[in-house]
């Protein structure tokens, strides 16, 4: 049974790679450094929590997954959005602003 | 369909998991090679910018385990995991492997060895091809519509003409046969059958052909069909017996034909054709029932309500055309299956199903026991468990690695019940009652049983795991962690779970221990029945003598006097008698009982005055030992000359003269004259004559011990209707000064002198005899006593090891105690008040609940109510004593706890 706080922080890690992976195509490397770019360096994905993350997505169908070559020639596993997951991505940033919303408002209040 | 390919999909991870292995370690591979770049860029060391990128991946293991899980290919593996987690405890912990396997090997053998035998005989017990198609015909009387009577031949010859709805209709007749031609006659069961009953029963001859049309006239060559079990013992299985010779009842017949061995037909050794017969009393006569059954296959497309309507026209038909015979009689069609049961008032179908029922009472309770069991070995694990489940492993998850780690022990429980209901197999032949079962029907452990065995092995699996896991329901799980850190400090969930186990094992053996009493105390009463008759020293031979020899009743009245000098004549034989309607012997005829003087206007006013009608020759009151009560026996004076005269037993005397004085008066064993039609009686019969009652003899029991003996009349056989059809079977009664075992072959060289071609159809001592008639309920009895007793042993087990891990469990408190001045009868008291807590609660629930369940039993008890009190009580008493056994080990064991060691260990 996962506690509120994991939960939070799985489904947040979940909607960053599918806003990485909204840009187009990317390999795991790739999508690492895609967030952390578009965070300004500010979050930086542990290994740990981006492959199982990724697989995880990959079974809700989220994402699909084929081998391809990457910029330096190399062969790379890309992943790429479906259309379930863009969908979900829009629900989940939805999702995302309603409780940001709410926390900044908290912590104005105090 | 989901399920399915969610099966698929996981077996083809586990089966492509190189793949996925390999596709995993190369994407990471990909990424440690892009960082590593990154950090050379950075203006990092080669090794050095490859060693940074390894430690931020971190633990690449543990990346792919938690990648297998959620990629599929981790259910199997985890499955298989489990499953070897559970047999390497089980070779982990031997002795809690031992007690758990053999405790479940009990439940289960029992439970295959009773399956086998109620689907052999209750389920599938016929052989042939769309056994159900396959219906039994017979006639019963539509005023009352309970007694069915087998048809007559020719009425069913009539059905066959009239008929649309079966593909078959054939008909079937017990008829025993004497073989002569070899060193000794021998006694054949044969049947005459129709040719229908071949391609209706759909099984083809091992050997040979069978009957055609052609063979079934009254003036066909005579052939003869060969049964497997006959052709081996009789001619040791050689295939040129087709084409040879046999002689029955003194004409030759041609075998043309052997059935397979599954083919038992009418449960006899070889087949005549029926129409061989035709000219016979019985196949000509409308009216004089013989024993003649009728099977039809019905036709694909007709359904048994159709068929049962034609019928009823056809019966209607045949009424108009014959009213004299058929008149008020209609036919009665039911499955194959369901006529057996008819046959007999079937309490063997229900001591089948009880026996059922307490076979799934001791497996539910070795469940339990074993339930019990791995509560105590995984006592260790609550804690593991308990993490397991606050990191997040589901509930699922968990339930499914409690079940597949017992899979293995209730595998192995399996296999090791699997042998023991082969050798429990074995024992239950030799107990089955043959003549209660149909003659297809084959107990072995088939398919079907290997299936009933895996599914109770699974449904075990399941009930034995799952009865654990209720700790961890109710987020149990927090309590678990935090008791469970302490071993043996809480644990308080579980105990009760353990109790409350035993509580339920306890109230089943209860249960069970009742019914087994009930029964046990039925089958005493009845092997103290008075039998009316002195079984001691008493051989019984029955003889049939065949109707082509002895055509006449002179013919027979001659040999039984013959016989009957010389077998007096012989040294040991005290008296001897031959009676036709001998008790324990299947022979035997009734007829209704007239007074002179009455009147009666038609038959049905004589349907409650049946009486049992008992030919004797000889003295038979005396070889049979019957106190006579009143006036006297047979003489050599009563001959077909003097005056004919009758003995009735004292149940007909109550019944037809009450409160009158039975000797002098005249009475009549059969129809008053004015009743009897032309075709009615058997041939050589024309009308009943007066008898004139002599004597009174005191009544005896007949076939079935249980059973009130019933209104008799014994008649010399030279003043009883002179028909061959009644006089020819006879038992002949030897009453010997010595053991009876050792006069038989006396015995049977002076019969032979007489006819050298007479086989004997069972030679047997009447205590024999009286003992084989209670096999139903030896067979009964003997189980459900073991399988308390099984119960009982079972329960006491439980008892006792709940209360040992009680004791272990409070080690810590009772040395407290034991420091604080407790005495040992205090630490015994403590223990005990708790087991017997629990056996008095499990006793109470028992002893309720088998006031309500014992009433399913009660037609299955003679003389015993089926809340008889006794039972109740011995029970009541009897168990505390057994509970106090097992309470005592674990108690005596607390009284060592040494207060010092327990207080240091915490």
């Amino acid at each position: 049974m996962p506690t509120p706080d994991t939960k939070l922080l799985q489904g947040t890690l979940d909607m960053l790679i599918l806003k990485a992976l909204s840009l187009g195509p990317l390999h795991g490397y790739g999508i690492g450094q895609r967030i952390m770019q578009m965070s300004d360096d500010a979050l930086r994905v542990e290994e740990g929590s981006l492959y199982p993350a990724l697989y995880r997505i990959e079974r809700q169908g989220w994402i699909t997954a084929e081998w391809g070559v990457s910029e330096n020639n190399l062969r790379a596993k890309f992943y790429k959005l479906t259309r379930a997951g863009r969908k979900q991505l829009q629900i989940e940033e939805e999702n995302w602003e309603r409780l940001a919303g709410a926390v900044i408002k908290v912590m104005q209040t105090n | 369909m989901f399920w399915l390919r969610l099966i698929y999909t996981r077996l083809y991870g586990l089966l492509r998991k190189n793949r996925i292995e390999q596709e995993m370690d190369d994407e990471m591979r990909f990424h440690l090679l892009m960082r590593t770049r990154e950090n050379i860029e950075r203006g990092m060391r080669p090794d050095e910018a490859e060693r940074e990128a390894r430690r931020r991946f971190g633990n690449v293991g543990r990346i792919k385990d938690l990648a297998r899980d959620i990629k599929g290919g981790g259910f199997m593996e985890t499955l298989l995991q489990d499953l070897r987690f559970g047999a390497r405890m089980l070779l982990k912990h031997k002795g809690f492997t031992t007690v758990a396997a053999l405790t479940l090997a009990l439940g289960i053998g029992a439970n295959t060895a009773i399956f086998s035998v109620v689907n052999a005989v209750l389920l599938n017990p016929w052989p042939y091809p769309d056994a159900d198609q396959i219906m039994y015909l017979s006639q019963y009387d539509l005023k009352r519509s309970a007694d069915t009577v087998s048809v007559t031949y020719s009425n069913f010859l009539d059905w066959q003409k009239q008929q649309t709805s079966f593909t078959h209709l054939a008909a079937a007749r017990t008829q025993t046969f004497s073989l002569t031609g070899g060193v000794e006659p021998i006694f054949v069961n044969g049947a005459m059958i129709s040719p229908e009953a071949f391609p209706l029963l759909k099984l083809p001859p091992h050997l040979g052909r069978v009957f055609t049309e052609q063979d079934n006239r009254l003036d066909s060559s005579r052939t003869v069909v060969l049964s497997y079990a006959f052709w081996q013992s009789r001619f040791s299985g050689e295939r040129d017996v087709i084409g040879r010779t046999m002689l029955l009842d003194n004409q030759a017949y041609t075998v043309i034909g052997v059935m397979p061995p599954q083919f038992k037909f009418w449960g006899t050794e070889i087949w005549v054709p029926y129409g061989l017969f035709g000219n016979e009393d019985y196949a000509t006569s409308r009216r004089f029932f013989s024993n003649t059954g009728a099977v039809g296959r019905l036709k694909p497309d007709v359904t048994i309500t159709q068929a049962r309507a034609e019928l009823s026209l056809i019966a209607a038909r045949l009424a108009e055309q014959y009213p004299d015979s058929n008149k008020d009689f209609g036919a009665k069609i039911v499955p194959l299956g369901e006529a057996g049961a008819e046959a007999n008032p079937n309490t063997f179908r229900l001591a089948l199903l009880e026996l059922l029922g307490a076979v799934g009472l001791v497996l539910l309770i070795a469940c339990a026991n074993v339930a019990n069991l791995l509560i105590a070995r995984d006592a260790g694990r609550a804690q593991e468990l308990a993490i397991r489940a606050a990191l997040g492993a589901g509930r699922a998850r968990l339930l499914r690695q409690l079940l597949l780690e017992s899979l293995p022990l209730a595998l192995l429980g399996g296999l090791a019940g699997l042998l023991l209901a082969r050798s429990g197999l074995e024992l239950i032949l030799k107990l089955v009652p043959e003549d209660l079962i149909p003659a297809e029907a084959n107990i072995v452990i088939n398919a079907q049983a290997l299936g009933f065995t895996l599914f109770i092995t699974l449904l075990t699996t399941l009930i034995c795991s799952l009865l654990p896991a209720l700790r961890f329901s109710r987020g149990a799980a927090l309590e678990g962690l935090r008791t469970a850190t302490r071993p043996g400090a809480g644990a308080s969930s579980s105990q009760r779970l353990r109790g409350a186990l035993v509580i339920l094992e306890v109230a089943m053996s209860v249960v069970l221990l009742v019914g087994a009493g009930l029964l046990i105390k039925s089958f005493a009463r009845l092997q103290r029945v008075d039998l009316g008759f002195n079984m001691d020293s008493l051989l019984t031979i029955d003889l049939s003598l065949s109707s082509d020899k002895y055509h006449q009743p002179q013919q027979l009245e001659l040999f039984y006097r013959e016989a009957l000098d010389r077998v007096k004549a012989t040294p040991g034989v005290e008296s001897a008698a031959f009676m036709n309607g001998a008790p324990f012997s299947n022979f035997g005829s009734a007829l209704p009982l007239i007074r002179e003087g009455q009147v009666f206007n038609n038959l049905e006013e004589l349907s409650d005055r049946i009486c049992r009608n008992l030919i004797t020759h000889g003295d038979a009151i005396s070889a049979l030992g019957t106190p006579l009560i009143l006036g006297r026996g047979f003489t050599a004076q009563d001959t077909s000359n003097s005056e004919p005269v009758a003995i009735i037993n004292q149940a007909a005397a109550d019944k037809f003269f009450p409160r009158e004085y039975p000797l002098g008066k005249r009475i009549k064993l059969g129809l008053p004259d004015n009743l009897i039609q032309p075709g009615m009686l058997p041939r050589g019969v024309e009308k009943f004559s007066w008898l004139t009652v002599v004597g009174i003899v005191k009544n005896h029991r007949q076939l079935i011990l249980g059973k009130e003996p019933l209104e008799a009349a014994y008649i010399p056989l030279t003043q009883a209707p002179q028909s061959t059809l009644i006089l020819n079977s006879s038992t002949l009664l030897v009453r010997s000064t010595k053991d009876p075992v050792s006069l038989i072959s006396a015995v049977r060289r002076q019969i032979h002198s007489v006819d050298p071609d007479l086989p004997f159809a069972k030679v047997a001592t009447m205590e024999a005899r009286v003992y084989d008639s209670l096999k139903p309920q030896r067979f009964n009895t003997f189980l459900m006593g073991l399988f308390a007793a099984l119960a009982l042993l079972l329960a006491a087990v439980g008892l006792y090891g709940v209360l040992s891990y009680m004791v272990a469990q409070r080690r810590h408190e009772i040395g407290v105690r034991m420091a604080l001045g407790a005495q040992i009868r205090d630490v015994l008291g403590l223990v005990i008040r708790h087991g017997m807590t629990l056996t008095l609660i499990g006793m109470g629930i028992g002893l309720i609940a088998a006031l309500g369940l014992t009433r399913l039993i009660k037609d299955l008890l003679v003389g015993v109510s089926a809340t008889d009190p006794a039972p109740f009580l011995v029970i009541a008493l009897l168990f505390p004593m057994v509970a106090l056994l097992a309470c005592y080990l674990p108690a005596r064991r607390a009284t060592k706890i040494d207060p010092m060691v327990a207080l240091r260990a915490d």
